[in-house]
């Protein structure tokens, strides 16, 4: 009488390539789905990465304009602000002191937006980034003296969000074709207003911020 | 059986990638929090410092609201601050000449913390902060002029260094202001400002205008003349040169006749139906013991060469309120009786006018050291008035107010 035991086939044998078509299918399953969901999370990851950075220059920059110019004097801005156009070039002085009754005022600074330096105001894309005629929001300190430019902000909207240059307030904020870097003054009150726009993900990031500074001089 | 077996041997590879998965989700998710908390602490800082910076205005709010009841400004210290909710802020404050205070708040927010030095000056309390003031209008004749002095610092000749010939001036205090226009003949002098009402213009020569010509940002209201219930005791005519002890009269009319004077001993109120001081006579006032406050209830009449003035030339010594009303308003008076307001050439006064109804022309060559604040106001030629800045000062019961002169952030104490 034969054993059953010397029947019986070796540890592995017949059942190789079944395990080797299981294990395959199940990892390349496995590894697929990971690699999608990977990629979905990365992108949505990147997306949101994008936009928040996107907030906080624009939060970041509108912080530091309002800052600067709550020194200032309605008498010390050039052009004056006023009005339904307000303006994308501001010189201001800020105050340093009091001589009698007299403030002091510091050296004359300037924020103006300007074209971004490889893409110029043509209505072109020039560096086919997706955008047209970004600009920069420089400020130089000591105008007319040290003349030291330092870039604010980069990536700002020729135009604010919902404005076009039709001589209409296409937006409704109060001013008329601004850009997207505008101050606009009524009484003693500043409206500092900025679009930012970025390439992302899923196409143009387009964040907009305002904000309201007492000019305290 | 078998099967099973193989099959338990290669779970291990399965939770390997499942590990793997995991892992790579878990990092995923590590990243996007990691970026989400950096995203917040900015914003958590930006808040803080905003809020450091409202910390600091409450502080600056506070300490003017301490100033106007009196107080020195200073609240709080570095090791006791004021707190405000979850900020806290503490102000120091230094006084300054010319009534000037310097504050600077510290405000702070959690780590945020903010310093901010405003310069704030007390604002003149007085009523009379003008040289000239017209309800209605003030109007400049050719060469008339306006300037200041301060009377409790000498006299207005030691302080008239500026300038020479007709435009010879003390100090630039000398403001004119309506709540209407204000209209300027050639070669007048203001040396002050010229500031017309809210929507009002100053036209004429303005070149000759030192200070500003800014409209007023309000209106000024002129309050009612009072007059005090005193018996009367009929008219009073001052023939001989005599003295009136300090109290209180009434007087049908009160004359001082030609080259004649009468001196009041204050502290007096006089309330007069009509008063007349004929020419070159005097009216004068011991004020060592109170000022004198006139009450004229219809005519005012001062004729060329006549003086009225204090022992010590204060103009604070002696005030004039006038009930005349001169202006005949067309619908409103019935049966107007026109009042006498006349201030004649060659006259000089050191004190205050109050006329809010009438239209008082201050004639050529008229000297007025004090202020005049009047319905209408006319200055005829070469007329003067030398405002006399410690009216500014003098109180009048009103609450102390402050104005800022400079705001800014500075590095903290």
């Amino acid at each position: 009488m034969r054993s059953l035991h010397a029947h019986r086939p070796g540890p592995r044998a017949g059942m190789t390539l079944l395990e080797m078509t299981i294990a395959g299918a199940l990892a390349l399953l496995l590894a697929s789905s990971a690699i999608l969901a990977a990629n979905g999370g990365y992108g949505a990851f990147r997306a949101t990465q994008s936009a928040t950075d996107v907030e906080t220059r624009l939060r970041r920059t509108v912080d530091r304009v309002a800052g600067e110019l709550m020194t200032s004097g309605v008498e010390e801005l050039q052009p004056d602000p006023a009005g339904e156009f307000g303006t994308e070039t501001l010189l201001f002085r800020r105050a340093i002191g009091l001589n009698g009754t007299q403030i002091v005022w510091g050296a004359q600074d300037r924020l103006a937006l300007e074209p971004a330096p490889d893409d110029a105001d043509d209505g072109i894309d020039n560096n086919a980034d997706g955008r047209v005629d970004e600009c920069e929001l420089v400020w130089t300190r000591d105008v007319g003296g040290s003349d030291r430019r330092s870039v604010l902000c980069r990536g700002v909207r020729e135009f604010l969000e919902g404005e076009t240059l039709n001589a209409q307030d296409d937006n409704g904020n109060g001013v008329t074709d601004e850009r997207g870097f505008s101050v606009q003054r009524s009484g003693d009150v500043l409206y500092v207003r900025l679009t930012l726009e970025e390439p992302g993900e899923t196409g143009l990031i387009l964040r907009t911020l305002e904000t309201a500074v007492r000019l305290r001089n | 059986m078998d099967v099973r077996r193989i099959l338990g041997r290669e779970s291990g590879s399965t939770l390997v990638i499942v590990a793997l998965l995991m892992a790579a989700v878990a990092t995923l998710s590590l990243s996007f929090l990691a970026v989400l908390r950096s995203s917040q602490q900015e914003s958590e800082g930006s808040r803080e410092n905003l809020s450091a910076l409202y910390a600091c205005e409450a502080g600056l709010t506070a300490a003017v609201e301490q100033l106007t009841r009196g107080g020195t400004g200073a609240i709080g210290n570095k090791y006791q601050p004021q707190e405000y909710g979850e900020q806290s802020y503490y102000v120091q404050a230094t006084p300054m000449s010319d009534g000037r205070t310097a504050l600077v708040s510290v405000g702070r927010d959690d780590d945020a913390r903010m310093a901010v030095e405003m310069v704030v000056q007390r604002r003149p309390s007085g009523f009379f902060r003008w040289a000239a003031f017209g309800d209605e209008w003030v109007h400049m004749d050719s060469n008339s002029r306006t300037d200041s002095y301060e009377s409790d610092a000498g006299t207005y000749l030691s302080q008239q260094v500026n300038g020479s010939g007709s435009n010879a001036h003390a100090n630039s205090e000398g403001d004119v202001a309506s709540n209407g226009n204000i209209s300027m003949d050639s070669n007048i002098g203001v040396y002050g400002d010229a500031n017309p009402g809210p929507g009002g213009v100053v036209t004429g020569d303005l070149g000759n205008i030192s200070g500003a010509t800014t409209p007023m940002p309000n209106s000024v209201d002129l309050p009612d003349v009072i007059v005090p219930s005193i018996p009367n005791t009929g008219n009073k005519t001052v023939t001989l040169n005599e003295s009136l002890s300090s109290g209180s009269y009434h007087f049908n009319t009160l004359q001082i006749n030609n080259n004649k004077t009468l001196t009041v001993n204050g502290p007096a109120t006089i309330v007069c139906e009509n008063m007349k001081l004929k020419a070159s006579s005097n009216l004068v006032v011991n004020a060592s013991s109170g000022p004198v406050e006139f009450f004229i209830v219809n005519d005012f009449v001062m004729n060329s060469g006549t003086t009225i003035s204090s022992t010590s030339k204060s103009p604070l010594d002696v005030s004039f309120s006038l009930l005349s009303d001169n202006v005949l308003d067309p619908g409103v008076d019935i049966n107007f009786d026109e009042d006498l307001v006349d201030f004649d050439s060659n006259a000089v006064l050191y004190g205050t006018i109050f006329a809010p109804s009438a239209e008082v022309t201050i004639d050529s060559n008229f000297e007025l050291f004090g202020a005049l604040v009047a319905r209408r106001v006319d200055l005829d030629s070469n007329c003067r008035i030398h405002y006399d800045e410690v009216l500014a000062t003098v109180d009048d019961g009103g609450e102390a107010t402050y104005e800022t002169l400079c705001w800014r952030v500075v590095t903290q104490p």
